[in-house]
């Protein structure tokens, strides 16, 4: 719904837009939003987005990963996304659990977390994945919350208006199995950065905000940047859409003469 | 410079007109260094001369051909020059021996061909980067070998339910695991036929020289994408990072053919776009995302014409015969194309089987021994999938003795025809310590099986 607002927001035909959804509840995204869509497989969103965006920088790329998606089995993707800085949004439902696959752990679980993969509680640490986002060289880092979906929308219309790599982690409480980390529990805790003056430039601040836990819950834009995108170092393509070049009479004649 | 002394040496031995030599040390070397190189070579020349003058028994001699320019290249680099002029734009991939050079030719030349090749994180980033940017109307490749092979099939049995096209280039190397990193092998045929779960059409070819590879490799990426389907090109260690010689290649022999698809400016859209559509060909018009008035939909979930997640049975079904159907297209298709080669005469006391890099050292062995007076005849299979089972099974009909030449342990060569045949072969010769063929031994072991 929010994203949904947002495309409305920004003025966007539904041809402009792809989304790419990766495998779990989310996945199901591009059922329900009439734009361009390729549901993916586990894990891969990132790799598939930078993939259409490198091809076609006209379309505006929006990845939906599944907490377990994106923080499990794409892990990796998402530090070189962050710091490769390809012009694209990124915006992960972290419920905090395994949800199609009817509720094991995941790596945003809380420890002491039961589930059925955990029946005696979740053995180590969450992973923060707003902080690796920044320590990576993020340009765009935020954090939502499904329960404010005016708010939700306004992050995504921020992070789609970024030149770059935006990010958003969204709280999105997973009501069939997640006892504990409930709406009521993210409404008693969740605070928003903008209303305590956070400065969005500083990234030691935004670190420090990213590492809090507990009783107090930041969202909003921790740390924003302009940092020229991947393209920009590509002089050859940096205002090409590939899709639009020639396929046909590309002549290699040079090159074979260099190999004589 | 003890090895351009050699070098001079050797040319005595032979020879050969010493000023040849000299014109490649020009060209290779800076004008001091290639004075000092030269003077080397003369040494070399002037000492072997005199003292082993006419008992050599080999000859160098010029060829019609002097003077006419050849190329030099490796196969890894034919596959590169294929992509550029195949129209391929986007190369994604991840090192790896002995495919990592393909990203080295590659990204030299981006910018002379106007392509984005990018070192992504992984394998699994390799194929789902490429099969993404497919995606959006693109042709576009990846290349790696064993290890990085097996993390890419889950991406690759993507590219066949989202009828996406890259084209995947496997340079085998010895296995299991790590094995041999830096010899060569012809063990992942069957992988390749097989990788991902599931059942879907895929294109498997094999060159077996550097010429081969750059046509074949054009082929790959027009059946692809006319198909939508993946295209998997095997080679192995020995062909893609040994030199050969070739004509300079033909550009005009292979003619771009882009299959269904419509581009953006041409697309008029009166009905609902439906990614997947059934047809008769199993074959869904393609038009790219960002083309106004048509949603472009795909899904890794079994989903409908418009790409829409699906779980009703009947549904299921179609879909899988849709994408089907499409081989029955393809198989036709091939019928028109070189998928396998008779080298040798007709009439022959055995005749060999044989796909990939074994080529050379099988047709130098055939010259040995019809010096000999024993004629042998080979059959050279380009395309392993789809397999040209009529084609092959013309060969076997009137073959006296088979032989499969196979640098591998369990022959996947003779399993295969096997399989499409319900044949078995003769004779296997193969080998599997990381080394190819020599082409000296290889008649050896020709003469003891005949
Ligand atoms: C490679 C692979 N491993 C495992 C699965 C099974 N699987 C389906 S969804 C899912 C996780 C879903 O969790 P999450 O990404 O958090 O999404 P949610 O359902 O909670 O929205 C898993 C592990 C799969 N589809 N593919
Ligand atoms: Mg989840």
């Amino acid at each position: 719904m929010a994203f949904k607002k947002a495309l409305i927001e920004l003025g966007l035909e539904r041809e402009e837009a792809v989304i790419v959804s990766g495998i779990g509840c989310h996945g199901k995204m591009i059922n329900y939003v009439n734009v361009n869509g390729f549901h993916g497989i586990h894990g891969r969103v990132l790799p598939i987005a930078q993939g259409i965006k490198l091809a076609n920088p006209k379309l505006t790329v929006v990845g939906f990963a599944g907490d377990a998606d994106q923080y499990n089995e794409g892990w990796s993707h998402l530090a070189h996304a962050v710091r490769r800085n390809i012009n694209m949004t990124l915006i992960v439902h972290n419920n905090m659990v395994l949800g199609l696959t009817t509720g094991q752990a995941t790596s945003t679980s809380q420890p002491g977390f039961k589930s059925k993969s955990t029946p005696f509680g979740v053995i180590p640490p969450m992973l923060n994945p707003s902080a690796h986002a920044l320590v990576s060289n993020g340009t765009f880092v935020a954090r939502g919350f499904s329960g404010d979906m005016l708010h939700l929308k306004s992050l995504i219309v921020e992070a789609i208006k970024h030149r770059g790599f935006a990010f958003i982690d969204v709280f999105q409480p997973c009501v069939t199995f997640n006892y504990l980390n409930t709406y009521d529990w993210f409404r008693r805790r969740i605070y928003k950065l903008e209303e305590e003056g956070h400065d969005i430039t500083d990234r030691q601040k935004a670190l420090e905000k990213a590492l809090e836990w507990g009783d107090r819950i930041p969202i909003g834009i921790f740390y924003k940047k302009e940092r020229p995108i991947y393209r920009d170092n590509l002089p050859h393509v940096k205002d090409v859409n590939l899709t639009k070049l020639p396929t046909e009479n590309i002549d290699i004649a040079s090159t074979l003469k260099e190999m004589m | 410079m003890e090895n351009t002394v050699a070098l001079g040496a050797a040319n005595a031995l032979l020879n050969y007109d010493p000023e040849i030599l000299n014109e490649v040390l020009r060209d290779t070397f800076k004008p001091k260094t290639a004075e000092l190189n030269i003077k080397a070579a003369k040494q070399g020349y002037n000492y072997a001369q005199p003292h082993y003058p006419d008992d050599f028994g080999y000859q160098l001699k010029k060829t019609s051909s002097a003077g006419k320019h050849r190329i030099f290249l490796t196969g890894n680099e034919a596959v590169g020059l294929g992509a550029i002029r195949a129209g391929c734009k986007l190369y994604a991939a991840y090192p790896m021996t002995p495919a990592t050079s393909v990203l080295h030719f590659l990204v030299h030349l981006d910018r002379t061909y106007n392509m984005i090749v990018i070192q992504v994180e992984n394998e699994i980033a390799a194929i789902n980067t490429v099969a993404g940017a497919s995606y959006t109307g693109i042709r576009t490749m990846t290349a790696t070998s064993g290890g990085g092979f097996c993390l890419m099939t889950e991406g690759i049995g993507m590219t066949g339910m989202t009828e996406t096209n890259p084209v995947i280039l496997l340079v085998q190397r010895p296995g299991p695991s790590t094995g041999l990193p830096t010899y060569t092998a012809q063990g992942d045929l069957r992988f390749a036929i097989h990788a991902s779960q599931g059942e879907f059409p895929r294109i498997v070819i094999a060159p077996g020289d550097v010429e081969e590879t750059f046509y074949k490799t054009m082929e790959a990426f027009n059946l692809a994408e006319k198909f939508q389907i993946p295209a998997i090109i095997i080679s192995d260690k020995y062909l893609a990072e040994s030199h050969g010689t070739a004509e300079p290649f033909d550009q005009t022999r292979t003619n771009i053919d882009r299959g269904h698809l419509t581009t953006e400016d041409k697309y008029t859209g009166e009905e609902e776009y439906k990614r997947h559509k059934i047809t008769n060909t199993g074959i869904s018009p393609r038009t790219m995302p960002g083309t106004k008035g048509a949603i472009v939909r795909t899904n890794a979930d079994e989903h409908d014409e418009r790409g829409y997640t699906t779980e009703d049975p009947t549904l299921a079904t179609k879909m899988t015969d849709k994408r089907f159907r499409k081989l029955e297209a393809l198989t036709k298709e091939l019928k028109n194309l070189e998928t396998t080669k008779l080298y040798g005469p007709e009439e022959a006391e055995a005749t060999i089987l044989a796909w990939g890099s074994t080529k050379g050292a099988i047709r130098e062995a055939m010259k040995f021994l019809s010096k000999e007076g024993t004629k042998i005849n080979y059959l050279q299979i380009l395309y392993l999938t789809p397999f040209p089972a009529a084609k092959v099974q013309k060969t076997l009909k009137s073959a006296k003795k088979t032989i499969v030449v196979e640098n591998n342990k369990t022959s996947q060569l003779t399993s295969l025809i096997r399989e499409h045949l319900l044949t078995t072969i003769d004779h296997k010769i193969l080998k599997y310590d990381g080394r190819p063929f020599n082409p000296d031994a290889l008649s050896q072991k020709i003469k003891e099986v005949l």
